[in-house]
């Protein structure tokens, strides 16, 4: 179970095929949108970073539920690997500060 | 041109782009060919039309089945005479108010031949929306071995049943429950295989290619490539659980491209979209290392390659008469159109022997001096490839994404037309020759042969007026999915010439986006 999250933030990046015509209009066949996450944790136990980093070994993709403006959402997600700037000990527990994960969705809406 | 729906927006700054392709992977010949039985049926059953290929009611039909007819005015009373009414296979049995069977109708089918198919898909009636909630198949081998069975539990009025089965002789479906108590059975159609659909979903691209030669100096045949996601390994040869052992020639794929706004995307649906033709399924074959496979499919065009025509002689015939006949020979059931103009124009009956039908058909189109292609609906259309039609759209600057290359072919002023009859005593060869050379000019010859040419001088003239069109357009655009190949477009150049000038040859690429290769035939200079 991960700690409480400190900042979230959810946007989206369009996907489309963009051509500049001989006019030099831009013109765009749109795919759709793609959800982006970026979360970033205060701290995180070093045990459960460890077993992170393991998921993401062994899956391309992660299913993640996220605040959306409809409420919660879930998807299938690409997950970069965590970055982390500290490594300390809190009350005797390892754990790794300012840890940040950024995800993409693996489809778009 | 294509007829298109008010929503369909080609060309929208900013638009959505969508693909359906229909993929019946179904036995090509088992419908034909199955002998269907039934442990019992109502008069109003026509149990020949359960494989009759018509997957749809065509009437709410009424019955008097326990609270199914009501007055509501949508019901039809059967006629005396079923002739022409679709009702395909009833059950006389009816299910009681648990909706299960004192004794299970079954319905069957016999072959002489072992067949082969992917599943089954049972299409109940629709119109009425009876169907059975639970049913078992059957498939058994030549000596009445059980070889494949299936209890499948249903909730629509289509249901896919997947049951990879090879070399059945029989196959008995076992009806068990229908939807609602007091109900018959009602099958409008059993097909021997399933109907797989690829959108972008799961569709990495796909390629559409049309082309016409105005000379007929070729008959291309339209080409299908389409990438699928292949991860889970079902299009790879050698997976037992694939589907490649089910895959036949000849097995359809009907194409539909979307093109419109992206606020009226999700509501598109096969009649405001572009319908792109049917192919029939060529070769398919995993890339990428498994993660994506690629079908190919071709047009009818490419099936009349695998026969010969060996039926030619001496004489003359119409146009009409001799596609007639080539098609006939060939056992194509390929429907053609032509204006009686050209249906009349006379051509030789002595296609060289050995020729593929392909080949006669090029041929003579040629003789007759027009040009051919499959369309979109399938049909084989002969026309005159004239230029002097009004133009159905314009591929201006802003529908262009590189001005487009114009090439100018070489002056050609005189046309030799060898006409060589082998079934004439010892063989006769006659050259004919058109020629408008100019006052100063060099003599630049182009050479033709074309045995059934009935009327050299005409037919030489012909081919030297229309290599005195020599200019030929190449513009990557970004598709019009509705317009087709022969027709006329207004296309831009960097001159402001903006001439109108036929479209000859189409590749459509589909990535999520829409592009288009277009190459197009225009005037004389």
């Amino acid at each position: 179970m991960m700690p409480r999250v400190k900042t979230i933030v959810v946007g989206a990046k369009e996907e489309s095929r963009r051509t500049v015509m001989v006019s030099g209009k831009i013109v765009k066949d749109v795919l759709g949108h793609r959800v982006t996450i970026a979360a970033a944790w205060d701290w995180i136990p070093a045990d459960i970073v460890a077993a992170l980093s393991s998921l993401l070994r062994q899956n391309s993709f992660l299913w993640v539920e996220y605040p959306s403006p409809e409420g919660f959402s879930s998807g299938s997600f690409e997950i970069d690997y965590p970055s982390m700037s500290v490594f300390c000990y809190k009350n005797g527990e390892a754990v790794w500060h300012d840890v940040t994960l950024d995800m993409t969705a693996q489809e778009v809406i | 041109m294509l007829a298109v729906a008010p929503e369909y927006n080609p060309y929208a700054d900013v638009r959505f782009c969508d693909i359906l392709v229909s993929f019946r992977m179904v036995d090509v010949d088992a419908a034909a060919l199955a002998l269907p039985f039934s442990t019992d049926e109502c008069p109003l059953s026509q149990i020949w039309q359960a494989h009759d290929l018509v997957e749809y009611q065509d009437l709410k039909l009424a019955s008097l089945e326990q609270g199914y007819f009501k007055l509501d005015g949508t019901f039809i009373l059967p006629k005396e005479d079923m002739k022409g009414i679709q009702t395909g296979w009833w059950s006389e049995g009816i299910s009681g108010e648990d909706k299960r069977f004192d004794t299970p109708p079954a319905l069957g089918f016999s072959w002489y031949e072992n067949q082969t198919s992917v599943g089954f898909t049972l299409c109940f009636d629709d119109a009425s929306g009876m169907y059975a909630s639970l049913f078992r198949i059957r498939a058994y081998d030549l000596d009445g071995n059980l070889i494949q069975e299936k209890l499948v539990d249903n909730n629509s009025v289509r249901c896919i049943v997947d049951m990879p089965t090879e070399n059945y002789r029989h196959v008995l479906i076992e009806f068990l429950e229908t939807s609602e108590p007091w109900r018959r059975i009602r099958i409008t159609e059993v097909l021997f295989g399933i109907v797989q659909y690829f959108n972008r979903a799961n569709t990495a691209s796909a390629s559409i290619e049309y082309e016409f030669s105005p000379m007929s100096e070729n008959l291309p045949s339209s080409e299908l490539s389409l990438v699928l996601d292949n991860s889970d390994s079902a299009w790879n040869m050698v997976n037992p659980r694939g589907v490649y052992a089910y895959l036949q020639q000849s097995q359809p794929l009907d194409v539909w491209f979307y093109v419109g706004a992206p606020g009226s995307s999700k509501s598109w649906s096969k009649e405001n979209a572009a319908y792109m033709g049917r192919y029939y399924f060529t070769t398919a074959a995993a890339e990428d290392d498994s993660m994506t496979a690629k079908i190919t499919a071709h047009d009818s065009i490419y099936r009349l390659e695998g026969k010969k025509y060996r039926n030619g002689g001496a004489g003359q015939w119409t146009l009409l008469q001799a596609v007639t006949a080539v098609l006939e020979y060939c056992g194509m059931e390929l429907d053609f159109e032509m204006p009686d103009e050209i249906a009349s124009r006379l051509v030789g009956r002595n296609l060289p022997k050995d020729c593929t039908g392909r080949e006669a058909i090029r041929l003579l189109s040629q003789a007759a001096c027009c040009a051919c292609y499959v369309n979109r609906n399938g049909v084989l259309r002969f026309f005159d490839p004239l230029i002097e039609r009004p133009s159905v759209d314009a591929i201006d600057y802003d529908r262009m994404s590189a001005m487009p290359k114009i090439e100018v072919a070489g002056k050609v002023n005189r046309v030799e037309l060898s006409v060589n009859d082998e079934y004439a005593g010892s063989g006769t060869e006659t050259v004919y020759t058109a020629s408008d050379i100019g006052t100063d000019e060099l003599e630049q010859t182009a050479a033709f042969s074309n045995p059934v040419v009935v009327s050299g001088e005409l037919v030489a003239s012909w081919l030297l007026e229309m290599l005195k069109r020599r200019l030929a357009y190449k513009v990557n655009e970004r598709g019009n999915p509705a317009m087709e190949i022969s027709d006329v477009a207004i296309i831009f150049d960097a001159y402001g010439e903006n001439r109108p000038a036929v479209i000859t040859k189409q590749h459509f690429n589909f990535d999520g986006g829409l592009k288009c290769e277009t190459e197009a035939w225009g005037g004389g200079f």
